[in-house]
């Protein structure tokens, strides 16, 4: 049986989304609205094995308005001038455990939506002069990417208090009522909510070939982007931001630290992937190390559909909601599926 | 991938035949096929191979005294080729690929 609801909950959280799209690993110049720098969605495990059946993320991106994918168009016309584009877009972002208890309970979901806005300049370095020639048409692209997040949102739809202390009173506010050497965090019900500001910076290469590409066009053959930013989580911004109780624990002030790399067909990975990722909390909490540390390696077969394998190091403050006060060291191992195309190109009018 | 290539010659130093002859050997043994005298579709590997025929016909023109202009465009394989030309069906959908080649 238990088998039966794990399999069940693999199908609903991954299954779907794999029926559902076949994603191109190039994502087609002026032809579409191309992801840059996504979230995932995933479903995984992860060693040391824990009371988690399985963890997931989903996170389709819904790109509302976006001008990268027609400034693909003009990078390598034969000025080599910049070009500019913006992408605004929302996300619909949960993660899910599943707990290996009674009656498998998914408790307290992280409910993450998100607004996206991006801005991206390319601009080609050949040192090739000739838009005939392949010199010219290889590239690199440079790359600057502003990744903002002007508001999102993480909380868990729960209605109890946040610590086991507590209880309610008649106005509804949360009072200690059984005190406790080290506030205890309330696990099965209690109420999680931040709302956080995000803004990084990105500078990348993008090294291009026609082999693979459409017709009239080179694509990313292999890139790199390396990025920094900030994340605050502010008290009062706007309804469900974070409470002065849990700002003081969670770390409402990061730094943000990214580097990835990825190729286009390596062995038989259509799309292979190396991320690393830090954050470095200012006033994190008790008991939990400023810096977390997350590294990714992924593999994404051709004719997979966009759909992939990664294995992951993770290790600093638990993400997951009501986790926040503990910190975890995990290697994660699971099903992705594509979570950016590779950029292609339209080469210059002959 | 496929392209179409259109192609007009002038009169000058060079004879028309040999005009045709030295377009028709930068193609070299590339799969062509006809849809008019001077107007035909040829296989392409990539867009660089694309790109790089373009720059040997350049050449090819400046060499014969710019004794021909030519316009060649570029198809995604298995793209249908919409036009009224009478051609072989058989060499066309080799060139194109996935049988759509009308």
């Amino acid at each position: 049986m238990r088998t039966l609801v794990r399999a069940i909950g693999l199908v609903l959280l991954f299954g779907t989304p794999l029926a559902a799209q076949d994603s191109p690993l190039i994502a087609r110049s002026g032809g579409g609205r191309p992801v840059v720098q996504p979230d995932g969605t995933y479903v995984f495990q992860h060693i040391p094995h824990s009371d988690i059946i399985f963890e997931g993320q989903i996170a389709p991106r819904i790109i509302i308005v976006d001008s990268i994918g027609r400034a693909t168009r003009n990078v390598l016309l034969e000025m080599k001038p910049p070009s500019w584009g913006y992408q605004v877009s929302t996300t619909p972002m949960v993660r899910l455990r599943m707990f290996d208890q009674t009656s498998n309970p998914v408790r307290t979901p992280s409910y993450m939506p998100k607004a996206t806005v991006q801005f991206a300049r390319f601009r080609n370095l050949s040192k090739g002069t000739d838009t005939d020639s392949e010199e010219f048409n290889r590239g690199p692209i440079e790359m600057w990417l502003v990744d903002t997040i002007p508001f999102g949102h993480h909380s868990n739809g729960q209605d109890g208090c946040l610590f086991t202390s507590q209880t309610r009173n008649e106005e509804g506010e949360c009072v200690v009522v059984a005190p406790t050497p080290e506030p205890i965090v309330n696990k099965k019900d209690g109420s999680f909510s931040t709302n956080y500001i995000q803004a990084m910076l990105f500078y990348g290469r993008m090294h291009l070939d026609s082999s693979g590409a459409s017709a009239g066009e080179f694509a990313t053959r292999w890139d790199w982007r390396v990025g920094a930013g900030m994340q605050f989580n502010p008290e009062g911004y706007v309804g469900g931001s974070i409470k002065p109780e849990l700002s003081e624990l969670y770390g409402p002030t990061r730094v943000l630290l990214s580097a990835l790399t990825s190729r286009r067909d390596l062995w038989r990975c259509g799309r292979f992937a190396a991320e690393a990722h830090f954050q470095y909390m200012t006033t994190p909490p008790p008991d939990v190390s400023n810096l977390i540390t997350q590294l990714e390696g992924a593999c994404h077969p051709r004719n997979w559909g966009g759909a992939g394998v990664f294995v992951r190091f993770y290790h600093g403050q638990d993400y997951y909601n009501l986790g926040f006060a503990e910190s975890i060291t995990r290697v994660m191992f699971g099903m992705a599926l594509q979570k950016e195309g590779f950029l292609s190109f339209r080469i210059s009018p002959l | 991938m496929y392209a179409t290539f259109s192609y007009d010659v002038t009169a000058g130093r060079n004879s028309v035949d040999d005009v045709r002859t030295a377009i028709l050997d930068v193609f070299g043994d590339r799969k062509m096929c006809d849809l008019l005298s001077d107007t035909f579709i040829c296989e392409i590997v990539d867009t660089s191979d694309f790109l790089a025929l373009v720059r040997e016909l350049k050449k090819a023109a400046k060499d014969v005294d710019g004794q021909f202009v030519f316009v060649m465009t570029i198809h995604e394989g298995g793209t249908r080729l919409n036009c009224n030309a009478d051609f072989s069906k058989a060499k066309a959908r080799a060139i194109i690929g996935s049988g759509d080649d009308e």
